[in-house]
């Protein structure tokens, strides 16, 4: 499986294009992630990659078949989408929730099965949270609905992950179980994830690749450890940055450090 | 930490034994709502009448007894029924549509203008068929209106729907107050005031083979989507990407709401209260989950207005109004029910 976009370009208006040549590709049970300064249109990005967007030029495609050419369920079997936060005006049970991610497998009026409900119990077992299958939506903390909404995004099976900013809001532990979840779903289930992150230092421990975009200049995209440098956050965020190494169970990490100017 | 109404473990026995209830209640109810009027008729006959037109019975009643069971009872509880379980799906159906719990079937327009369309005819004239045909016509045409301001090209958003079903709903209520400003206020006028308050009291067996089938198709089609409700509520674009249909679904959920509340309307005036207090009693007891309450709205609808119309036809000589007391009956239970959960459905 292999996702791409080429040439990618959307503005919401006629005469204002906000994004302009966007061109990445990712392969099966890679992590992407995309880096950028507020405002620069990473989440509008991610919607055009997954068609909740129409790209005004270029297309999306998956293993070399343009998304528009695919019926309306067939793109929702190949990729989960996970919104940024969002709990809904009923208070659902966990278990409810996770089940409406088989919603593009059953046909408008049918109810799902037996098949369906064991799917949305392994998707919840995959991510961690089995136990909280009966609890309600709104009672459970922000970390904990984030791992919900994984767990429905993948209950659609999907070879795509496509996830907004999931680790915002979090506090550090939370942070630390989203990105390992994704890592794990990424490298044993072979499901490819595109993340938008605001954390160079997530993109550095998870991205196998990354896509950093700015205003002024054009997106960079490669491998992460080549794209995120100094120089280049430098470019397209502004700040100066040092990045550090260091020693983590013999393995080489790299960090980021701001420069404050005092 | 608690779990969800209807989502205890072990709820299993439980959950069979709240469906049972669910089902027997409404069929207790109607046996004795057609043994009670103005005078008392036994279950047992009841029973006998009415199996007599299934499988020959012993006839042990007189022709009376079977003429007020057959041909004034039977269809007003019938139809009464119907209606109060179609008022509260499709009003749990619109606040799964508009995620939000506030939300009563008459936010597009559909109760102004069908009574608007009853009003206009009972000025124009007495004939019932003409009354009902024009308030079914209205109503529909009422929501016809909403979706034309509400629509854009790019589809309709939800907030653009409800501000249109406000425009639509108010237009219509004007047009009502200047329809009783014009009739006739010895006879025209009290007619009009009295089918907007609702009422059973003119409900025949004509009604019932029209209004029932109408009422049923919008039911079997909201509880078919009963699952997609749910998906529904969420986020429209979070929807989308669960691979749903938003504004095809949206509009058929509309449709089968729309059908079901200009028919009640139109053969037995505004009856409000119904369509929003009985998804929030259902949501106690079973939980958002559309897939569960649907079901359980279209039992305690039908519950909770056949006892409504037997106070109604019961209290005084000449009948309460229907929305009065869906009102001093509802009003008082609700708040005791939101007091007693804190709101638990939220």
């Amino acid at each position: 499986m292999k996702m791409e976009v080429r040439d990618g370009e959307f503005g919401y208006t006629k005469d204002r294009l906000i994004l302009k040549d966007v061109n990445f590709s990712i392969n099966e049970g890679e992590i992407l992630t995309i880096l950028g300064p507020n405002g620069v249109g990473k989440t509008t990005l991610l919607k055009c990659t997954t068609s909740l967007f129409q790209w005004k030029k270029g297309a999306t495609y998956i293993d070399e078949i343009a998304l528009s050419s695919l019926g309306r369920n067939q793109v929702w079997k190949d990729m989960g989408y996970v919104p940024q936060s969002s709990r809904g005006a009923f208070a659902y049970r966990v278990f409810d929730m996770v089940l409406m991610g088989r919603s593009p497998h059953l046909n408008l009026f049918s109810l799902p099965t037996k098949k369906d409900k064991d799917i949305a119990l392994s998707s919840l077992n995959m991510v961690g949270i089995l136990d909280l299958k009966n609890r309600s939506c709104g009672e459970i903390s922000g970390g904990e609905m984030q791992l919900v909404l994984i767990a429905r995004a993948l209950a659609s099976q999907p070879r795509i992950l496509i996830l907004d900013e999931p680790e915002s809001h979090l506090d550090l532990k939370n942070q630390m179980v989203i990105l390992d979840v994704l890592k794990r779903v990424a490298k044993q289930e072979g499901i490819s994830c595109l993340i938008n992150t605001h954390y160079p230092d997530h993109a550095l421990q998870i991205g196998d690749m990354t896509l950093m975009m700015g205003k002024e200049s054009p997106a960079v995209f490669g491998k992460s450890d080549a794209v995120i440098s100094e120089d280049n956050l430098k470019k397209y965020f502004d700040v100066d940055v040092k990045l550090i190494s260091y020693d983590s169970d013999g393995k080489t990490m790299m960090t980021i450090v701001p420069q404050f100017n005092n | 930490m608690s779990d969800l109404p209807g989502a205890q473990a072990g709820s299993r026995l439980s959950r069979k034994i709240m469906v049972l209830i669910l089902v027997l209640v409404p069929l207790i109810l109607f046996v004795l709502s057609v043994c009670y009027g103005r005078y008392w008729i036994s279950p047992s006959v009841v029973l006998d009448i009415l199996f007599s037109k299934l499988i020959p019975v012993d006839i042990t009643w007189s022709g009376l007894e079977e003429s007020v069971v057959m041909s004034l009872r039977v269809p007003r509880v019938l139809l009464v029924m119907l209606v109060g379980a179609g008022l509260a799906v499709a009003g749990a159906s619109f606040q799964g549509l508009f995620g939000n719990p506030l939300v009563s079937p008459d936010i597009l327009g559909v109760s102004a203008g069908a009574g608007f369309g009853a009003a206009l005819g009972i000025m124009l004239c007495d004939q019932m068929a003409v009354i009902q045909i024009l308030a079914f016509a209205f109503g529909i045409m009422a929501v016809i209106i909403t979706y034309a301001i509400s629509h854009l090209k790019t589809g309709t958003p939800l907030f653009m729907l409800v501000l249109s079903g406000v425009i639509t709903g108010a237009f219509f209520q004007a047009m009502i107050s200047l329809i009783k400003y014009l009739a006739d206020p010895h006879d025209k006028l009290p007619a009009i005031i009295y089918w907007l308050m609702g009422s059973m009291a003119g409900a025949t067996y004509q009604d019932l083979l029209i209004g029932a089938p109408i009422i049923m198709v919008g039911i079997v089609i909201l509880l078919l989507l009963r699952w997609r409700i749910n998906i529904l509520s969420l986020d429209e674009e979070e929807a989308r990407s669960l691979g749903v249909d938003v504004q095809r679904l949206r509009w058929l959920v509309i449709f089968a709401s729309t059908i079901i509340t200009a028919t009640a309307v139109s053969l037995c005036g505004i009856v409000g209260w119904v369509g929003l207090v009985i998804p929030h009693i259902g949501r106690m007891l079973v939980g958002p989950d559309h897939r569960r309450l649907l079901p359980v709205c279209v039992s305690l609808g039908a519950c909770f207005l056949v006892l409504i119309d037997n106070i109604a036809r019961a209290a005084t000589s000449s009948e309460i109004p229907l929305s009065i007391l869906t009102a001093v009956i509802g009003a008082p239970f609700f708040a005791y029910l939101l007091r007693k959960t804190g709101g638990l459905w939220s």
